[in-house]
């Protein structure tokens, strides 16, 4: 279990704050660069893209000139959560002990970034607010009155420019100061009343009865079993009081609330906010190459474009001649031949092979490790953060919702799975976005079941580029095939309904070099340090299976399987055990070992198609477990583990009887 | 009822014109400006050459062709037949011999003006008691755009085109607090930028997309077409939109 909470701190999330800090609590629309923010406050790096739903997880740190603790929280649209994610802030302000809020805005949309203002002032917590992303609202021509808005809401307003470190001391000026706003908004009486008397049966919270009252009359009607427990009195009688309430107003109560707070939010936008002529921000270019990344045409020519950028890129030249070089080069001729050498005086059998022998492990693991898996990795996070920074992830859920649909996911989903090709585990917890547990255990399933992670999908490039590109081609076809046939079939066995997909674009930006280079280096960093452990744990486990002959035995006792009934060498055997414990680990077996020529190109097509299909690693069933549930998450395992066999057994025996040769 | 739109009896140009109109017709024709008159309907003598005076038709070689003159005198008159047609039978619950007689004397006396005004009463009709096509007029054109609802859910605009927000018509709260977020609020100036593969809108300095099930949700006032001269109006749209 130690594992996989490591995992998780592939993106790091520290936990919760310590106890008896004062809290700054960051909170924001999703998007505006809530950790970026965070960062400047407390030095630390935290990954940040360009796209909403990059957090999903609170995180928290020490601000460096500041007495708060900081705290990241995944970006919220309104006090209303509509997934996991968005729960976890608003639980976060509940939590207690919060010095003060930080709001994060984008100063381009005011009206967004306000109505959110209001309902954070409400519950009496004080507030800052600042606008972030004040240059690209400076280039459009806004210009926004921050002492006439501090007024207005009675709170400070800071502008800041989060990606260059500007408006940083006045941030901290206004953090030190922060203030309860005495604004009061004055809903319809009837909302009014019923506040009051829902107030009326709550206890006291760190937060004000009132925000509290107005929040459940939105609608946020699970707070209301979570804050005084299932079927209590208390619990009763208020739902009564809302129930009573919506009775008597023809519209939601929801949106009298909002018109309330959005009649406020158009008045202090007249006052504060002028639009000059802008320079012009949205260039040309970006203009239309939005337009050409929605298009039904445009956007798959663009989406296969990437795709071959990536093949290229990964699988030709860091899983091709970057390994190449170091494998042979750098391993093969100028580090280990001294090594060995210099072993070949230690006087013990045992320990020259523990080290150097054929399950060595410097032999083995670390050079698995650092000459196959890490370039591999390494390109394929560049690519995935360029990706990311640039905006074009949500251009994709655009093209892809349809698709999804068939399978009881909206576009949405495009964000985990996207990630679980870096991923698997990180993806697992990202599923955390996707708005009902339906929605979660269908994307887990294509997850564990057959979305290939970094280091996999890099060696199968490499694989393919060695293979072919028409059967790589065919490789993913079939693929997606089996997962869309998957996730069908889920779809129709879940009880529900697919959830209406709706998302936000935020505009296509031009990645900063510097953030895509950092970013992808904290990810090689941890994948590095996360991974050795493992390469040499599973190692020495082949080292002692081999001497005590274990390995031998196992081997024979799987051969009608993997021999048999998938005809692959039996050495293979070796790679799928390795394969509980890394994915990695396994691919970069066969990778070995097909480029050793201990595999023909129809094997190699057979063992990745399993390989890819096959269990996820140990740290991933454990996050998925915790995220799904013993039940379903073992039951996930164990489909999949079966389903892989199965399904290679019949590729096996489909492409020998069509007599398929590559 | 009769089955066809029988032309009056009497031997006045409109008549004639009327006849030409509707043997046009029979024969799927269009009529129009420098139609070829069909040979049956040219009228002998003297009448011929009362039309040509009149600058109702001209001769082209051996053919007789209409005029624009010619063709919207005939417009206007199988217009206010049809339309009486139209008054008396619905209206006025005539039977279909007292209906043809009455109307053939309407078709004459009826101006442009009265003609509209009846259609307007009428809901403009698009055909007469018979089936036959009611030519429109300029009430009609400006109906094309009335007539379209004020308030219609989004699916129907077209791409690119601007509307402003009525009202958001779901009851899931949290989907509603979603879309107020969003920008998507009475009130707000949207643009629809594409349909396919998924609705994409542009609010404010926002650009949402959603599927099918939110658009039908989001009902908009399209703004009003004609008024909305590419120039003038589609930039001072964009200021308001641009602003806050």
């Amino acid at each position: 279990m130690e594992q996989a909470t490591k995992t998780v701190q592939a993106i790091p999330l520290e936990h919760a704050g310590k106890p008896g800090e004062r809290k700054l609590v960051l909170v924001g629309n999703p998007n505006v660069g809530k950790s970026k923010i965070f960062s400047m406050l407390t030095g630390q790096y935290v990954i940040v893209s360009n796209y909403p739903g990059t957090t999903v997880e609170v995180k928290s740190g020490k601000a460096t000139d500041l007495d708060y603790y900081v705290v990241d929280t995944p970006g919220i649209t309104s006090v209303v959560p509509r997934s996991e994610e968005e729960r976890v802030t608003l639980s976060t302000l509940l939590s207690g002990n919060v010095g003060a809020v930080l709001q994060v805005g984008d100063a381009q949309n005011l009206r967004r970034t306000l109505l959110l203002t209001l309902a954070l002032l409400e519950t009496d917590l004080p507030v800052v607010l600042d606008l972030n992303i004040a240059d690209e609202a400076e280039k459009k021509g806004y210009v926004i009155d921050t002492a006439r808005l501090s007024k207005g809401l009675r709170i400070p307003v800071v502008m800041t420019v989060a990606t260059q470190g500007k408006g940083r001391p006045e941030l901290l000026e206004a953090a030190r100061r922060p203030s309860k706003s005495s604004l009061r908004i004055a809903y319809d009486a009837r909302v009014e009343n019923a506040a009051l008397e829902i107030a009326a049966h709550l206890t006291d919270y760190p937060v004000s009865k009132r925000a509290i009252a107005l929040t459940l009359l939105s609608g946020n009607l699970p707070l209301i079993d979570s804050l005084l427990g299932e079927g209590r009195k208390e619990s009763r009688a208020i739902k009564e009081i809302i129930g009573r309430t919506q009775a008597r107003v023809l519209e939601p109560l929801s949106r009298i609330i909002l018109n309330a707070r959005m009649a406020l939010v158009e008045r202090l936008i007249r006052e504060c906010v002028t639009l000059q002529k802008g320079r012009g921000f949205r260039s040309q270019f970006a203009e239309k190459l939005d337009r050409f990344s929605t298009h039904p045409l445009g956007g798959t020519l663009l989406l296969l474009g990437i795709l071959f950028v990536i093949y290229e890129f990964v699988g030709v030249f860091a899983a091709g001649t970057v390994v190449d070089f170091i494998q042979n080069v750098v391993f093969g001729e100028i580090l280990l031949p001294p090594i060995v050498g210099a072993l070949s005086h230690v006087p013990y059998a045992l320990v020259r092979d523990f080290l150097v022998g054929p399950y060595g492990q410097i032999t083995m693991g670390i050079t698995y490790a650092i000459a196959i898996v890490f370039p591999t990795v390494t390109a394929f996070y560049i690519v995935f953060s360029f990706l990311e920074d640039t905006g074009y992830l949500p251009r994709l859920e655009v093209m892809i919702n349809r698709l999804f649909s068939l399978i009881g996911l909206n576009g949405k989903a495009v964000i985990p799975i996207v990630l679980g090709l870096g991923c698997g585990t990180m993806a697992a917890i990202v599923t955390r976005i996707l708005e009902t547990r339906r929605e979660r255990i269908i994307a887990t399933l294509i997850l564990a079941l057959g979305i290939p992670c970094a280091p996999q999908m890099g060696l199968i490039l490499g694989m393919f580029a060695r293979i072919g590109f028409i059967p790589l081609v065919l490789f993913f076809v079939l693929l997606s095939a089996q997962l869309m046939a998957a996730g069908w079939l889920a779809s129709k066995l879940l009880p529900g309904q697919t959830t209406a997909f709706v998302t936000e674009l935020p505009p296509y930006r031009l990645p900063e070099l510097y953030n895509v280079a950092v970013k992808t280096a904290y990810r090689s960093y941890w994948f590095v340090r996360e991974v050795i452990p493992w390469f040499l744990l599973g190692t020495a486990m082949l080292f002692v299976a081999d001497l005590t002959g274990a390995l031998p035995g196992l081997k024979k006792l799987l051969d009608p399987v993997v021999v048999g009934f998938l005809s692959l060498p039996a050495d293979t055997t070796e790679g799928f055990i390795l394969g509980f414990l890394r994915r990695e680990y396994v691919a970069a077996y066969f990778f070995d070992i097909y480029g050793r020529g201990l595999m023909d190109n129809l094997q190699a097509f057979v063992a990745t198609m399993v390989m890819t299909l096959f269990v996820p690693c140990v740290a991933n069933t454990f996050v998925i477990i915790k995220e799904r549930g013993l039940l379903v998450g073992m039951g996930i395992i164990c489909f999949v583990f079966v389903y892989a066999i199965i399904a290679g057994g019949v590729l096996n025996a489909v492409l020998r009887l069509l007599h398929v040769t590559f | 009822m009769e089955e066809t739109c029988k032309p009056c009896t009497s031997e006045d140009l409109d008549e004639i014109l009327e006849e030409i109109w509707t043997s046009m017709e029979l024969q799927n024709e269009m009529p129009a400006t420098g139609a070829r008159v069909p040979p049956a309907t040219v009228p002998e003598g003297e009448r011929l050459e009362k039309l040509v005076e009149e600058g109702l038709v001209r001769r082209e070689d051996k053919e007789v062709i209409l005029t624009e003159e010619g063709f919207q005198k005939a417009r206007n008159i199988i217009r206010s037949h049809r339309l009486a047609e139209r008054l008396l039978h619905d209206v006025l619950n005539l039977n279909s011999e007292e209906m043809e007689r009455s109307a053939c004397r309407y078709e004459h006396m009826l101006g442009t003006e009265a003609a509209d005004s009846i259609c307007i009463l009428l809901g403009h009709p698009r055909t007469c008691p018979h089936g036959k096509p009611i030519p429109p007029g300029e009430c009609c054109e400006c109906c094309e755009t009335m007539l379209r609802p004020l308030v219609v859910p989004l699916t129907e605009l077209d791409p690119g085109e601007t509307a402003t927000v009525a009202y958001v018509g779901t009851r899931d709260n949290a989907r509603l607090s979603y879309l107020t977020s969003l920008g998507v609020m009475t009130g707000r100036p949207v643009q629809l930028v594409q349909r396919h593969p998924s609705y994409i809108v542009k609010i404010d300095e926002t650009t949402v997309a959603f599927d099918d099930a939110i658009a039908r949700e989001i009902f908009v006032r399209p703004a009003h077409r004609k008024r909305q001269t590419p120039k003038g109006g589609g930039r001072r749209f964009r200021w308001r939109n641009g602003r806050g």
